[in-house]
């Protein structure tokens, strides 16, 4: 079993299940196994990317299409990356660990604390938890999807930018495959709503149980919990 | 059978057993009708083998003929077409032609109705797939990989008896060849409109018993 199943095997298996053998509704499966992947992506299965960004004039960092929030924004100078927005949900094991500070990471420290940022940015893991933009840095613009930075880079910076992907608007061409289940339940959940609404149900409840099962197998830890898990399938 | 063996044979009921000049229904006439009757013995029979499979929707494979199909360029909208060498039977979704692809099994996937305009937001999710959309006798391609642009596509369709020659084989289902002439029959005499079911549930064939 490979780990992961090509998206068009999954839809045209679900086109048969319901009754097309000729593949007659594949773009209406296809629309809700979109649905279901950014369900599960963001709830259960989180895309999470990295790409380096360029400002803008405006001193903003224009978020990627496909960003649903960011995670984290570091500052590269010098080869060296330091965080300066750190999403409450990360766990602190990603700290950057500047709590020696070499030269590169002072000078870093410097230009912001000309700003009047929180001095303790490089410090401060018990920052981290407070919630979103806890250490002050920049601020994030949701509506307009722009962070803006509250200090000048310098020419030769550069802006590591890590965000929660939709995880669907760069494309999806193969899904896990310990998420075909949960998938094939939530098609049938929306495939059937208006035609047969008993089977509708059926797959709603289905997919909660799956949903949970999913969440359970992707925060078990141990190998054999993941052997056991894809078993069960 | 070929088609002019059906209709000889539906003439030659007409007519009692002796065709002759005289007589007020020519072969012409019979030929002309024998069409619709084919299509209406198939369509009866789709119908009936779709509620008796309950929720698939299949084609009798048999009834299925093959064409192999140049690729051509629109020279306004450059979008890659082909044009159907036979009507399909004009069944709900397209459903008389089953099967656009290669000839190594590479099914394409058909366009929903009026779907071309959704196939920009499904371009992501459909990378690696060829869409063909069915218009009248016009298949238009999205996605068509390089090598079959100057290639040919295979298409499988159940393809409607009007535009068959006489020396053509009618795909029927087995024994319906006397529903053919029946109808022939019914239709020139007046007897009876369209016969109901050939169940005898005297329901509509497309109906549930």
């Amino acid at each position: 079993m490979s780990a992961l199943t090509p998206i068009d095997q999954v839809i045209r298996q679900l086109c048969r299940e319901t009754g097309e053998p000729d593949y007659k509704n594949y773009d209406t499966i296809l629309s809700h196994v979109r649905g279901a992947l950014v369900d599960l992506q963001l709830y259960v299965l989180p895309s999470v990317k990295t790409t380096m960004v360029k400002l803008n004039r405006l001193n903003n960092i224009e978020w990627p299409a496909d960003c649903v929030k960011p995670v984290l924004i570091g500052l590269v100078r010098n080869g060296r990356t330091c965080n300066i927005s750190v999403d409450s949900g990360v766990s602190p094991a990603l700290d950057c660990g500047c709590g020696s500070m070499t030269e590169v990471e002072k000078n870093i420290q410097e230009t912001v604390q000309n700003t009047d940022v929180d001095p303790y940015l490089y410090y401060g893991i018990e920052v981290y938890g407070q919630g979103y933009d806890s250490i002050r840095a920049c601020t994030h613009d949701k509506e307009n999807r722009i962070t803006n930075l509250k200090f000048k880079l310098l020419a030769s910076d550069q802006v590591q930018f890590t965000y929660i992907s939709d995880g669907i608007s760069g494309g999806v061409s193969h899904v896990p495959v310990e998420a075909e289940t949960a998938i094939s339940e939530w098609v049938f959940w929306k495939y059937y709503r208006v035609s047969k609404p008993s089977l509708s149900d059926r797959g709603r409840i289905n997919y909660k149980e799956e949903f949970t099962r999913l969440r359970k197998f992707f925060n078990d830890e141990t190998l054999e919990d993941w052997i056991k898990a894809i078993r069960r399938n | 059978m070929t088609k002019s063996e059906l209709v000889g044979a539906a003439y030659l009921k007409l007519t009692g057993g002796y065709p002759n000049t005289d007589s007020t229904t020519w072969w012409e006439d019979v030929d002309l009708l024998i069409a619709p009757a084919i299509n209406y013995v198939m369509s009866a029979d789709y119908f009936i083998s779709k509620r008796d499979e309950g929720e698939e929707k299949i084609i009798q494979p048999l009834f299925l003929q093959s064409f192999k199909l140049p690729v051509t360029v629109d020279p306004i909208t450059k979008k890659h077409k082909s044009k159907l060498p036979k009507r399909p039977m004009a069944w709900p979704k397209n459903r008389a032609v089953p099967f656009v692809g290669t000839s190594f099994d590479n099914q394409f996937v058909p366009v929903e109705q009026s779907g071309g305009a959704m196939q920009k937001y499904f371009s992501g999710l459909k990378k690696e797939q060829t869409s063909y959309e069915l218009e009248g006798m016009d298949i238009t391609y999205f996605n068509l990989p390089p090598l079959l642009r100057s290639g040919n596509v295979l298409v499988k369709m159940v393809v409607s008896a009007s535009d068959l020659n006489d020396d053509d084989e009618i795909l029927l289902p087995d024994g319906a060849e006397i529903q053919v002439i029946n109808l022939m029959v019914d239709f020139f005499i007046g007897q009876k409109q369209l016969p109901k079911d050939y169940y005898n549930t005297n329901k509509e064939p497309n109906t549930q018993a």
